[in-house]
């Protein structure tokens, strides 16, 4: 990418605000230092909760919010969806660039199909990352119309696809769910057996019954739809599972 | 999750049955289960025995056609039973027995189906029946003790070898009326054989009650069964009632044996169901196991990621005099190290295009921070030495080269050494450590030396460079390295004047 054109430094990019989301100091604070030397005015959100990050947002005109994709979140403050900052902002009027060390193509698409008008990884070269900001801060669109429309389609293919998930999720019943629950987690089907105080017979009949319900040919396929349903890849076993009420009980 | 009332609910009708069948007393041992079944299967024998002996027929040969029809079919069904259970986990034992159930389907039956019409005398037996017996006999005597070289080839050959010799003496026989008497079997040879059989059976039946095994047992009292119905056929071979009778016991004995076949492809469906759980479930939790390490190398990449981005933006934003030399190398490098750290972490989605870079750039820059990290380097390169490839892959064997010189011959002075010959570019790395006495540090020694001497070499050959390690000179104490890039033919190459954003110092020569 060229370098920004002598004409866009501190021009109409300069009216328009930049919030930088982020909870890595280190990163927030060189890009705002970048952005200054290029005539840009960034401001710095580390606010981690949903709420935190519109009313911080509400501070400025709308501008362009240079958003983490993966923002930590601190136990007290619970889990944070990113997708709801980008719907968020959207409303209020802000453009929104997805600024992020995630490689997980399908998440940045949800960024996009929520409203987010670009994205840019962090590797990328400084100057490129700055020229890509100036650039919407002074209103051009970061991707190509195709580009776009191919992150979007990638978005529609996902959504499908967990919507396929979710039906054969709630095929399970209540013991089903939980018992797959013990499979993610990594437990044998003896130590299953022994905490709901059934046989080993029983278990595998559940078990036979889960793979039949998702439609599925191995354990390992159930345990992986049951980390697509829940969004995250390493199940813990204090976690709640966040499943839609039983239709049934065994 | 409740425990106790979850476990009520997960209780299954299996889990029921199993109660059930533990509080019959017959059940609780094996041997009560051998008596219960056996007591069974003779009560049977002898009801059929007492109540046919009294009735009288109207059309007995068609019941016994019917009968054998049905024995015949409940032979065959129970020979693929045994069959694919022997097939699935390779039973020794169901080698021998299935060719013996099948000949005796196949071929004694219907030759004892057809023996008379409709008010006729029975005849006297074929010896072609009584060999098809002794082979039937033999089959099941084998499989009492299988032998471990002989497989089921052997087993139908021998079944079918019996069929064909008594297929020939019985067609002998009805083509050639002269000799049709004297291929007929005598009673007393007939019965001989058949108590053999009947003992035979009856050891079989004891070898499975010895090794617990419900379908051995089962088969050798249906066998036994059978033969004891042959037996009847001979003692009594005019009443209507006893050939009623010896159809019922042929198809009891056939059911029982069908019994046992159905309950040994039952087992080895358990065995296999159990293996494939067991094999699945350690799938099951080798991919637990990986995807959490996947995911806190996951965790690791993000804050590794976002580190070097803040130090990226960092080192851009260090000013430099633009007189300062020094400075502008270091930043550079800087810039060049976080680049080739990033490209370490990237490598692994998408590896960077090959460009044409200053070599001799990279050279100073890299020599510039070992400088100030204490080591002495001294670089001796012309300007301009352009190779192709990836900077960072040539920064990246470097800082290896150089790690391996500041631990194996430390205060040692390093002398970095690049020239340009016939198309590729030569750099050599020599220090005054001791070489290992192997005649140099092998390649394979990658042992805590950053990514490895293979890998720098692996590295190198994906843009048609490599790594070569010095033959140690007696003559000239030291450790010897050539790192060897192709060079740029000097016509592609056009010379961009560098850009005043700092960008990598590689970048400011690019190809069209």
């Amino acid at each position: 990418m060229s370098a920004a054109a002598p004409g866009e430094r501190g021009s109409g990019a300069q009216a328009r605000a930049i919030l930088v989301i982020d909870d890595h100091q280190l990163v927030g604070s060189s890009l705002i230092l970048a952005m200054a030397e290029r005539g840009l005015r960034g401001h710095s959100c580390r606010v981690t909760t949903v709420a935190g990050i519109l009313d911080c947002a509400m501070g400025f005109p709308p501008g362009v919010a240079l958003l983490d994709l993966d923002l930590r979140t601190s136990h007290d403050s619970g889990s944070l969806d990113e997708l709801e900052v980008v719907a968020g902002l959207r409303a209020r009027g802000w453009s929104i660039l997805v600024l992020s060390a995630e490689t997980d193509q399908r998440r940045i698409a949800a960024a996009i199909g929520a409203g987010a008008t670009g994205f840019i990884p962090k590797s990328s070269p400084l100057p490129e990352l700055l020229d890509t900001v100036a650039g919407a801060a002074a209103g051009r669109a970061p991707f190509a119309p195709e580009v776009r429309e191919r992150w979007l389609q990638l978005d529609r293919s996902s959504r499908a696809a967990d919507r396929r998930d979710r039906t054969r999720w709630r095929r399970l019943t209540a013991r089903e769910r939980e018992v797959l629950e013990h499979l993610a987690y990594g437990e044998r089907a003896t130590v299953i057996a022994e905490h709901f105080v059934v046989s080993l017979t029983t278990v595998r009949a559940q078990i036979r019954s889960i793979l039949a319900k998702l439609d599925v040919n191995s354990q390992l396929e159930a345990v992986a739809l049951l980390h697509r349903v829940r969004g995250t890849a390493a199940p813990r076993h204090d976690e709640t599972v966040r499943h839609e009420s039983p239709s049934t009980s065994m | 999750m409740s425990s106790a009332p979850g476990g009520l609910r997960g209780f299954g009708l299996s889990e029921w049955w199993i109660r059930v069948r533990e509080l019959l007393p017959a059940q609780r041992t094996r041997m009560g289960r051998v008596s219960v079944e056996a007591g069974l299967v003779l009560a049977v024998v002898a009801v059929v025995l007492l109540v046919t002996d009294r009735i009288d027929a109207d059309e007995p040969f068609e019941v016994h056609i019917a009968l054998a029809l049905l024995a015949a079919a409940t032979g065959t069904v129970a020979s693929g039973f045994g069959h694919t259970a022997g097939r699935m986990l390779g039973n020794r034992r169901a080698i021998w027995l299935i060719p013996a159930l099948a000949l005796y389907s196949v071929d004694v039956v219907p030759d004892t189906a057809l023996v008379r019409g409709y008010g006729q005398e029975l005849s006297r037996p074929s010896l072609g029946l009584l060999v098809d017996c002794l082979v039937i006999a033999l089959l099941l005597v084998i499989a009492i003790r299988p032998p471990g070289r002989l497989g089921a080839g052997t087993a139908w050959s021998v079944a079918v070898g019996g069929a064909l010799v008594g297929l020939a003496i019985e067609e002998t026989g009805r083509r050639v009326p002269s000799v049709a008497e004297d291929l007929t079997s005598p009673a007393a040879l007939n019965m001989a054989v058949l108590l053999v059989w009947c003992v035979i059976s009856t050891a079989v039946f004891v070898a499975g009650v010895q090794s617990l095994s419900p379908p051995l047992w089962r088969i050798g009292l249906g066998f036994g069964v059978v033969a004891a119905a042959h037996v009847v056929r001979v003692i009594d071979s005019q009443s209507e009632g006893m050939t009623v009778a010896f159809s019922l016991l042929r198809l009891l004995g056939v059911v029982v044996v069908m019994l046992g076949m159905a309950q040994l492809l039952r087992r080895t469906l358990d065995t296999v169901i159990t293996e494939r759980f067991a094999r699945e479930e350690e799938v099951r939790l080798s991919g637990v196991a990986a995807e959490r390490i996947v995911e806190v190398e996951r965790e690791r990449e993000h804050e590794l990621r976002n580190g070097l981005a803040g130090l990226t933006g960092l080192a851009h934003l260090l000013g430099a005099d633009p007189e300062d030399e020094q400075g502008r190398r270091a930043r550079s490098a800087a810039v060049t190290e976080l680049r080739r750290l990033t490209d370490l972490l990237d490598r692994r989605h998408r590896p960077d295009p090959a460009c044409l870079y200053s070599a001799d750039e990279v050279l100073q820059n890299l020599a510039v921070l070992w400088r100030a990290q204490g080591l002495d380097v001294e670089v001796t390169a012309p300007h301009g030495l352009t190779a192709v490839g990836r900077p960072s892959d040539l920064s990246q064997v470097l800082t290896n080269l150089l790690v391996n010189c500041a631990r194996h011959a430390p205060g040692s002075p390093v002398r970095i050494v690049g020239t340009a010959m016939n198309g590729t570019i030569v750099i050599e790395v020599r220090d005054e450590g001791p070489a290992l006495p192997t005649g140099g540090r092998p390649l394979s020694d990658t042992a805590g030396e950053g990514i490895g001497l293979q890998l720098c070499q692996r590295l190198l050959a994906q843009s048609g460079g490599d790594l070569k390690v010095h033959r140690p000179d007696p003559r000239r104490p030291g450790f010897t390295v050539s790192v060897l890039l192709a060079a740029a033919p000097t016509t592609a190459v056009r010379l961009v004047p560098p850009i005043p954003s700092p960008r990598l110092a590689f970048d400011v020569r690019m190809a069209e």
